[in-house]
């Protein structure tokens, strides 16, 4: 089909909940004003690592509108008290393992007499010596933060996968004609997202039973983490999700404040809203430090022979998450190249007094892609041939066997080629590419230079669907599962599939916000894989709800159901438009139900390339990213506008300029705020291209294969490089003054 | 946030007068975008009891050109000084710092007076929860000294603490040798910055400020001003500098330079002034007070970097005065 044909999909046609949004009128989580709600604050530790040896709230606790205060002693009797379904996180504990972390909760009929009381708590701490870096926690006889994790690493047994690969990487690297080792030292890491919306939840209890409202886009799975601290079956649970203001996995794990909520709704019989403030979501997670080496060996002629990654990750002082960071960085970097033979990995993952680390855009793959591309560029440079051209060599394609998880898989989409090619076109890179080390431009204090960076992800059919679409017989039409409203536009994107099917208007079809009570599970919504993978289990229903339609149609007018199609909810004979039925006729008195189901594969890979130019202030040590340009095949462009915005706002959390900043003494981080957190502001958008092409893949929705989560992984490798090329020297991310001053000799 | 008074002052003497009343336990708030972040981030030890607000005094907006100088009420938004026709054309050094403060927004709120008596910027003196109790707070030590001080002093400090005064208007108004009037005294601005406890200025507790004063430039001077932070918009300075030159026959008469965000206070490079008078504005002479001023840099662990960019900075500022 060509877009010609279609009614909606790749229309720019404004969100349905554009319009509420932006006047205000969606729903939040902190909307709700329930009947007899009380607020909360929490308590922090100011300790990185001590035991509490005393916690005492009379005084706050006889404080006038104060309803509970929660500690690790009142913790509701007979609770496993387990966060998210680890065994060692408990929902408070008698010992604190970072600063900020969670000693008691207020709840309060005010946030402000939660917050008056809160400083009324008394807490009498021993400290105990901290680890604050993955080198410490890993030294023999290291202070140990939790009794079941010797040596402070996290075993296997938590949801980990130590090792992996295929093939043959000694005989890889024989075969090789250049072999380059690197430590990369990524301490400075990008923070983790942080949506516009800090999290919150607001939990009630109906007899045996909780209810909770959170802001997440994995409501799902909320009633498994409220289950396992609670003991609660799934049955006396139930989540609901409102409109989300972000998410970017950052409201997926580390829910205490769901907890607190959870607990103290249960203590005081009354319901409670737990609410982080911009610290607050600060000191929850964090992006999940890494240390990676890699070994990459390559022939003369760019192909890639063999890689073997060793990979120790920093789950921060829980290990909710910690896990996926390290398969996420090692199945995805290694994604980027076709025919890849041979890989061995070997993850660790170890425990600091830092916050934990959480879930957020990027994972562990946006770090990994990184230190994989300093080991390229110095394995690409000894063979002495032009970046792009090696990945180009490399390049993934329809039908190639590349890596995927655990095991090779066969590419079903086409997701980079003709992307790249076209993008190299139009940023000019063979005008502007000099050779390593060599800039664009010199200009009196002003150097410019390019790079090229390429990111990968393995997810956009990552996970199984099963969706429903349902044509009652009052004329609506609803669809299920329920969707985390978080901004990607997913909701939309799946109307659009069904409304292509069944000939209909799209606004007329609703996808409702999640509610475990009414829709059927699903593990995640995750990555990239909404497009792909939840929007063919909708379409398949949609076809299946067309299908049933024709059934009943067809003996109704005489014909077969291979005759009929439809078009604004009347069914007519193809060959003669003028035999028609109504839908309502059809339907008559029982809805037509259709199921679709798509089975999960990591054969959908996404790929984007990004090119770079940025210019040097040589007096200053200043860096500006003077145009940037994204290439990626999407397979079809569903929603122009969600599609582009994808594109452009992965690059608010490039890392190229910020970092959390930790003070090497007490373990606080010294910047959390947005003024000393350099985070991107529209001033700081690079002058920005967009390249996005579409060879439809065969298995996708209409032929899409989506964007999503590694959209800006490929701007940081190209700045990178982009710097050596200006500077000789490879500059350490975020490339701050001091750091270029020093690789251009001044200091 | 905590409870506190909130206490409109009808005139200058009404705001004296609550001022001496509560001493310490008040503080003046105008457009208070400083203020509200130390309260809700709870950053220092004492909470306010009481707010004494100084925008309900009538006329103390003003911004004027009489009686031979610039005449800029404390009251004055950031805004309305950035675009004023008289400051942006003959006290440019002056609009360009306004219009490089924070956003549109901060400046929209912000006012000059509190632009010049701002606090300290100090990740550690600012953690919320007063987290670090250091001794601009009265007790403790500077935890800069063996912590994270990449955006601390550069020429050393008074009374142990290294934190820096972050104004972008501050070095404008020591270049062009401004006066402060206050509701007590004038003193011309270079004498005005000092450390006096969590204060930056020598501001009594029953003092507020009234009214810039900035001298009407000869038609031979020539201001400019230069910020350097990360990002375009929204940062406090890793470094500024505001050069006022005057200049007889081609060559500079006098030169007065000033950097901030080096030093607890505006930092006049007195060094830089003297290469460069008498001579005239080259590259190399230019390239010369920059070397100038920074002879004297002390720099500490970790921001050696600032002392090229100061360099930079002097040298750039002097030029734009051609």
């Amino acid at each position: 089909m060509t877009i010609e044909q279609f009614k909606v999909i790749g229309k720019p046609i404004p969100r349905v909940d554009a319009f509420v949004k932006v006047t205000g009128q969606a729903e939040f989580v902190r909307d709700l004003n329930i009947p007899g709600m009380l607020r909360t604050k929490i308590l922090r530790s100011t300790h990185a690592h001590a035991h509490i040896v005393k916690i005492d709230t009379s005084r706050a606790g006889a404080l006038p509108g104060v309803a509970a205060i929660l500690t690790h002693k009142n913790i509701p009797a007979g609770w496993p008290a387990f966060g998210e379904g680890k065994p060692h996180i408990r929902i408070l504990d008698n010992t604190v393992r970072f600063v900020g972390d969670p000693v008691a909760v207020v709840a309060a009929e005010s946030e402000e007499i939660a917050e008056e009381a809160a400083d009324l708590i008394e807490v009498e701490y021993e400290p105990l010596p901290a680890v604050l870096t993955i080198d410490d926690a890993m030294k023999t006889g290291a202070p140990r933060l939790y009794h079941e994790f010797e040596d402070n690493f996290v075993p296997e047994a938590y949801l980990g996968i130590s090792t992996d690969g295929y093939g043959d990487v000694e005989a890889g690297f024989k075969e090789a004609d250049v072999i380059v080792e690197g430590y990369p030292d990524i301490r400075n890491i990008p923070p983790a997202i942080l949506c516009l919306e800090p999290d919150g939840a607001v939990a009630w209890w109906e007899g045996d039973k909780v209810v909770a409202i959170i802001s997440s886009q994995h409501t799902p799975r909320i009633p498994e983490y409220i289950s396992a601290f609670t003991g609660l079956p799934l049955t006396n649970v139930r989540a609901m999700s409102v409109y989300i203001g972000g998410d970017g996995s950052s409201k997926t794990t580390c829910l205490k404040h769901l907890e607190f909520a959870v607990a103290l709704a249960k203590i005081t019989g009354r319901p409670v809203g737990c609410f982080l403030n911009k610290e607050d979501q600060f000191l929850k997670y964090r992006r999940g430090r890494l240390k990676v080496r890699h070994k990459i060996g390559l022939k003369k002629d760019g192909k890639v022979t063999a890689l073997e990654t060793d990979i120790v990750g920093d789950a921060g002082a829980y290990s909710y998450v910690g896990w996926r960071y390290l398969v996420s960085a090692t199945i995805c970097p290694p994604a980027i190249f076709a025919n890849f033979p041979n890989y061995r990995v070997t993850r660790r993952l170890v425990i600091t007094n830092t916050s934990p680390a959480g879930g957020c855009r990027g994972y562990g793959f946006m770090i990994a892609h990184w230190s994989l591309a300093q080991v390229m560029m110095k394995a690409v440079e000894r063979i002495g041939m032009d970046p792009y051209e090696v990945f180009m060599k490399n390049a993934v394609g329809f039908g190639d066997r590349y890596h995927g998880f655990g095991s090779p898989q066969i590419c079903e989409n086409e997701p980079i080629k003709r992307a790249a090619e076209e993008g190299a076109r139009r940023f000019a890179w063979k005008e502007k590419w000099r050779g390593w080390g060599k800039p664009t431009a010199v200009d009196g204090t002003k150097i410019r230079a390019v790079g090229v960076g390429w990111g990968g992800h393995i997810g956009a059919n990552r996970h199984g669907f099963t969706a429903t679409v349902t044509l009652s017989q009052n004329g609506m039409i609803t669809m299920t599962p329920g969707i985390g409203a978080y901004g990607s536009g997913q909701r939309e994107n799946v109307r659009k599939f069904a409304a292509e099917v069944l000939k209909v208007s799209y606004d007329t079809i609703k996808s409702p916000l999640a509610d475990t009570d009414a829709n059927q599970y699903y593990e995640w919504c995750r990555n990239n894989c909404g497009t792909y993978a939840l929007g063919n289990a909708v379409l398949h229903a949609a076809e299946d709800a067309r299908r049933k339609l024709f059934e009943l149609a067809a003996p109704k007018l005489g014909v077969k159901p291979s005759d009929l199609e439809t078009e604004d909810r009347v069914i007519y004979v193809k060959r003669k438009p003028d035999q028609k039925i109504s839908w309502d006729k059809v339907i008559g008195e029982g809805p037509v139900i259709g199921i679709g189901h798509q089975t999960g594969s990591f054969t959908v890979p996404t790929i984007l390339a990004g090119f770079a130019e940025i210019e040097l202030d040589t007096e200053t040590g200043q860096l500006e990213v003077l145009n940037y340009l994204v290439a990626t095949d999407v397979g079809r462009i569903v929603s122009p506008l969600d599609c582009a915005q994808q594109l452009v706002f992965a690059l608010v959390q490039d890392g190229t300029r910020e970092a959390y900043i930790i003070d090497d003494s007490s373990g606080r981080i010294l910047n959390t705020n947005y003024t000393e957190l350099e985070s991107c502001t529209f001033a700081e958008l690079p002058p920005f291209q967009t390249v996005i092409t579409e060879t439809p893949a065969p298995g996708g929705p209409f032929g899409a294969s989506g964007i999503g989560e590694p959209a800006g992984v490929p701007l940081p490798q190209a700045v990178v490089m982009a710097l050596y090329n200006a500077t000789g020297k490879v500059i350490e991310l975020p490339a701050t003054p001091d750091k270029i001053l020093k690789a251009l000799g001044k200091i | 946030m905590k409870k506190f008074m909130h206490i409109d002052a009808a005139s200058v003497d009404d705001a004296v007068s609550v001022l001496t009343e509560y001493g310490s336990r008040a503080t003046i708030i105008a457009g208070g975008t400083d203020l509200l972040g130390i309260m809700k981030d709870r950053i220092l030890p004492e909470y306010p009891e009481a707010l004494v607000n100084i925008k309900t005094i009538a006329g103390l907006d003003y911004i004027s050109e009489t009686d031979g100088m610039l005449k800029i009420g404390a009251l004055a938004h950031l805004t309305d000084v950035a675009n004023h026709p008289t400051i942006k054309s003959k006290y440019s050094a002056l609009a360009h710092a306004a219009r490089r403060v924070a956003f549109p927004e901060i400046r929209n709120m912000g006012t000059i007076g509190g632009n010049i008596c701002q606090g300290i910027r100090c990740w550690y003196y600012r953690a919320s929860g007063n987290f670090f109790n250091c001794l601009r707070k009265g007790k403790g030590r500077c935890y800069a000294v063996i912590g994270d001080n990449r955006y601390h002093s550069t020429f050393g400090q008074i009374q142990a603490c290294f934190a820096v005064n972050p104004s972008d208007t501050a070095p404008a108004l020591v270049a062009l040798d401004a006066r402060i009037k206050t509701s007590k005294r004038t003193v011309a601005a270079e004498k005005f910055f000092t450390v006096n406890g969590a204060k930056t200025t020598v501001l009594d507790n029953d003092e507020i400020v009234i009214e810039i004063q900035v001298p009407a430039p000869g038609i031979h001077i020539k201001s400019s001003f230069i910020k350097f932070a990360i990002r375009k918009s929204g940062d406090f300075p890793i470094l500024n500098c505001a050069a006022a030159i005057a200049r007889q026959d081609g060559k500079v008469k006098e030169a007065r330079i000033c950097l901030n965000a080096v030093y607890n206070t505006p930092y006049r490079v007195i060094a830089a002034e003297e290469a460069i008078t008498g001579k005239s504005i080259d590259e190399p002479n230019a390239v010369a007070a920059g070397s100038a001023a920074v002879l004297n840099a002390r720099p500490m662990t970790k921001n050696k970097y600032k002392i090229e960019i100061a360099k930079t900075l002097v040298k750039r500022a002097v030029l734009a005065c051609r």
